[in-house]
């Protein structure tokens, strides 16, 4: 068994240190795509989400307000490691109930591009995810720790025939979870809260005004249109245990993401598709950084050398 | 009140990352002479890609096929001596025809970006 898994082990480092062409952000062969607000891109970078902020539709239980903060650091070409946190307002729907606010909990995750085709503008990646329950405040954060495994995709359409020709600067990505529990209950007595698992998963679908303009035709769209990726994103999320099993919410986030050298913008709407998802519409930004573009100098060091941009 | 400090934090924050700062990054193309996609009525003398940043000249390239994938540039590509952030290559008289232009450019921090498109050129 032990031998077992210094092969595994053997493996995964021999392919994690293979020499490989430089990959950052969302850069695939002639193609870059941005990080979306909604689901979790397929690209481990050294990229930070410098401000998140997401005020969601409102719910049967009320409304949620976040601002967040993500940072993320490659150990190796295809392996990064990232850490999140989110400040939480919470407006209950019952009378007599007032807004509290608190921090959420902290998220750490791990993702590793295992497959990328430059030809066919392509990534498939792994992930793992971990909310640590019971560190952020008690009166918006969950009590109970979530692991959730997860695979994250990306693809262009730039192979698609001429006869599409303006249909080639599209792009999807997506993503697929499942929410574990560690825990099947929290609390006791009437405090007492059953923690379901849960399907997430999604997928978007941009149209990238600069590979229209870079490849197919030069249409004359000058600053700021010309870095512009209108972008719709589906999300949903499915319990598959408890008593709300199979009561899926639904989003569709319609938007705009702006992606400059070094740093992007995105604005969406958050529409709920089911009553399960709330009534009214929400919306959600972004200011997202790619860091090791920045201080190249001091995001691209691991220990085991400088990967991505090199030091000069 | 307590409760807008993390706010005002991440605000502080932003406006330290959004500060100038001296950095390199990704090469894109800003525009090209001739234009991606665009028909001509006559040869142009020389493919120009203009970059949103410095480019290593070592490792920039710029080639231009034509139809029947035979490359048609001087084959003298190059970063331009004026502009480090131009890539050029000299072309010959071409026929009327479609052309495609391959181009790979190698940023000053070493990422890489690459590309391609097509230009047409039509007798009047």
């Amino acid at each position: 068994m032990k031998q077992l898994s210094a092969v595994i082990l053997g493996a995964f480092f021999t392919f994690a240190f293979l020499p490989a062409e430089l990959h950052a952000h969302g850069v695939i062969g002639k193609r870059f795509i941005p990080s979306t607000l909604t689901l979790e891109d397929p690209f481990p970078s050294d990229e930070m989400d410098l401000f998140t902020f997401d005020r969601a539709p409102k719910d049967k239980e009320g409304r949620e307000t976040t601002f967040g903060f993500e940072f993320a650091k490659r150990l190796t070409p295809d392996l990064a490691l990232g850490v999140g946190w989110e400040y939480i307002f919470f407006d209950p729907r019952e009378a007599g109930e007032y807004r509290t606010s608190g921090a959420g909990n902290p998220e750490f995750s791990l993702k590793y591009a295992f497959l990328r085709s430059i030809e066919h503008e392509g990534i498939l990646s792994a992930g793992l995810v971990v909310e640590a329950g019971g560190v952020g405040s008690k009166r918006v954060a969950e009590r109970v720790t979530t692991i959730s495994p997860a695979l994250y995709f990306g693809k262009g359409l730039g192979h698609l025939p001429d006869s599409l020709t303006y249909v080639k600067p599209f792009s999807m990505t997506g993503s697929f979870a499942v929410n574990n529990p560690a825990n099947r209950f929290t609390g006791t007595g009437n405090d007492k809260e059953r923690n379901p698992t849960t399907l997430s998963y999604g997928v978007a679908l941009m149209y990238s005004i600069p590979y229209l303009q870079s490849t197919i035709k030069d249409v004359g769209l000058g600053a700021p249109f010309d870095r512009m990726f209108p972008v719709v994103e589906f999300n949903f999320e499915t319990p598959v245990s408890g008593p709300e099993k199979r009561h899926t919410s639904a989003f569709a986030n319609p938007g705009l993401i702006w992606a400059g050298r070094y740093i992007q913008l995105g604005l969406e709407a958050k529409v709920p598709m089911n009553n399960v998802s709330g009534k009214n519409v929400g919306v959600k930004g972004l200011i997202h950084v790619f860091i090791d573009d920045i201080w190249p100098n001091i995001f691209t060091w691991t220990p085991w050398g400088v990967i991505g941009p090199t030091s000069r | 009140m307590r409760s807008l400090y993390p706010i005002l934090l991440l605000v502080a924050l932003a406006g330290v990352a959004v500060a100038p700062v001296i950095s390199e990054g990704h090469a894109f193309p800003i525009r090209s002479d001739p234009r991606v996609g665009w028909t001509i009525t006559v040869s142009p003398p020389k493919v120009t890609i203009w970059f949103d940043g410095e480019l290593e000249p070592a490792f920039s390239t710029i080639t231009v096929y034509n139809s029947a994938k035979q490359q048609v540039d001087k084959g003298n590509s190059r970063v331009s001596g004026r502009d480090a952030s131009t890539l050029e290559v000299d072309l010959p008289a071409l026929a009327a025809g479609s052309y495609r232009v391959y181009w790979k450019a190698l940023a000053k921090d070493t990422h890489v970006t690459q590309g391609d498109f097509s230009f047409s050129i039509e007798k009047k």
